[in-house]
């Protein structure tokens, strides 16, 4: 029986869960050692302290408190961010006023391509290779769009009450 | 076996899950006094304690979809408000301010003014001691004293093996003795035999 082992063994002892032959052991030890006997005080002393500590009481508004900014934040997930939103692009939009006026043109011209672009997709999907690569290219935003709905769901589920 | 209390909680994470706010209200409040008490006990500052308290509320709702059923919700919350504290004491060390220090604990009206005077001497002694102890230490010693965790719930909840949370609340309990050391052996006001400090083991 060594110092080293006996402190080693604190622990078991603060627990009881020394078997009979070891507590016996150790008992012996801390009789006839009085460093380690005083070190075994200070730690009876010291689980005691602990054990009768109470718990720290909080203010008595805490929960109230906890509530009011769980609540607010819920307002500026749901809210918040689309009045920011809105507002920036408001903002984009009177920037670029006399962009946004000139693409008026720009759509108008689009629209006379859209004719001339119908009847070149149609000779496009004649050819096989382009047909399968278009039905690749709506497999996988299918699946895209499928994979941003179960995202958006988790997401309402975990923010919005 | 699960117990009343439990399968309470656990059905007003579920219902807070789908949407029920009034039942992660009532979370709140049976959770705010363990909830303050642990981040006081790790930060050592009320004001700290108390913004930990919300962001760890904060941090609870944001993740009641990952809550598993299978799992205690004491279990889970406390888990949470451990990692919180031990992320918020490794980012930046508050300063423990040694006027509050013992005044958190509410004095009882039937209390006498020294037991009160002593409660706080003790009450100071506590957080003084605990925060000589590393972040993870500190946990397991709170967890384990204040929240009633034994070392295989405190493993589960912090990550760590069992015989990990062993060594780490016999160290933390050997590093306390060595600060109280002094204190209980005074041979004539001479310091007796100090304790090894194990910091290393």
């Amino acid at each position: 029986m060594t110092c080293e082992w006996f402190r080693e063994r604190m622990a078991e002892a603060l627990e009881g869960i020394l078997s009979d032959a070891e507590a016996r052991e150790w008992e012996a030890h801390r009789r006839t050692c009085h460093a380690c006997r005083a070190l075994w005080e200070v730690m009876m002393e010291v689980d005691a302290r602990l054990r009768t500590a109470p718990m720290a009481a909080p203010p008595p508004d805490l929960s109230q408190r906890i509530r009011r900014r769980i609540r607010r934040q819920i307002w500026w997930e749901r809210w918040g961010a689309m009045l920011l939103f809105m507002t920036i692009g408001l903002g984009i939009a009177m920037f670029w006023k006399g962009t946004l006026q000139d693409m008026r043109g720009w759509l108008a011209d689009l629209w006379d391509l859209i004719p001339n672009l119908g009847s070149l997709f149609w000779e496009l999907i004649r050819i096989p290779i382009t047909f399968w690569a278009l039905m690749m290219l709506l497999g996988m935003a299918a699946v895209l769009a499928m994979g941003i709905w179960a995202s958006m769901r988790a997401i309402y589920r975990t923010r919005c009450f | 076996m699960h117990t009343q209390g439990e399968q309470e909680e656990r059905r007003w994470i579920l219902a807070a899950r789908e949407g029920d706010l009034e039942a992660f209200e009532r979370l709140v409040a049976a959770y705010a006094r363990p909830i303050y008490n642990l981040a006081y006990r790790m930060l050592g500052d009320p004001m700290e304690a108390e913004d930990a308290a919300q962001e760890i509320f904060l941090r609870i709702y944001r993740r009641l979809t990952a809550y598993d059923p299978t799992y205690p919700p004491a279990s889970w919350i406390l888990s949470i408000a451990a990692h919180y504290c031990i992320d918020r004491l490794r980012s930046h060390r508050p300063s423990v301010s040694l006027e509050a220090l013992g005044s958190e604990i509410a004095a009882s009206p039937n209390d006498l003014p020294e037991s009160v005077v002593e409660r706080q001497e003790q009450e100071a002694w506590i957080q003084r001691a605990l925060s000589c102890l590393s972040p993870e230490d500190r946990m397991v010693l709170v967890l384990h004293y204040w929240h009633g965790r034994s070392c295989e719930e405190i493993a589960s909840m912090l990550g760590l093996s069992h015989g990990a949370v062993r060594v780490r609340l016999h160290r933390a309990r050997l590093r306390l003795a060595a600060h109280l050391y002094p204190l209980v052996h005074t041979d004539g006001g001479k310091p007796s035999e100090p304790v090894p400090d194990r910091r290393g083991s």
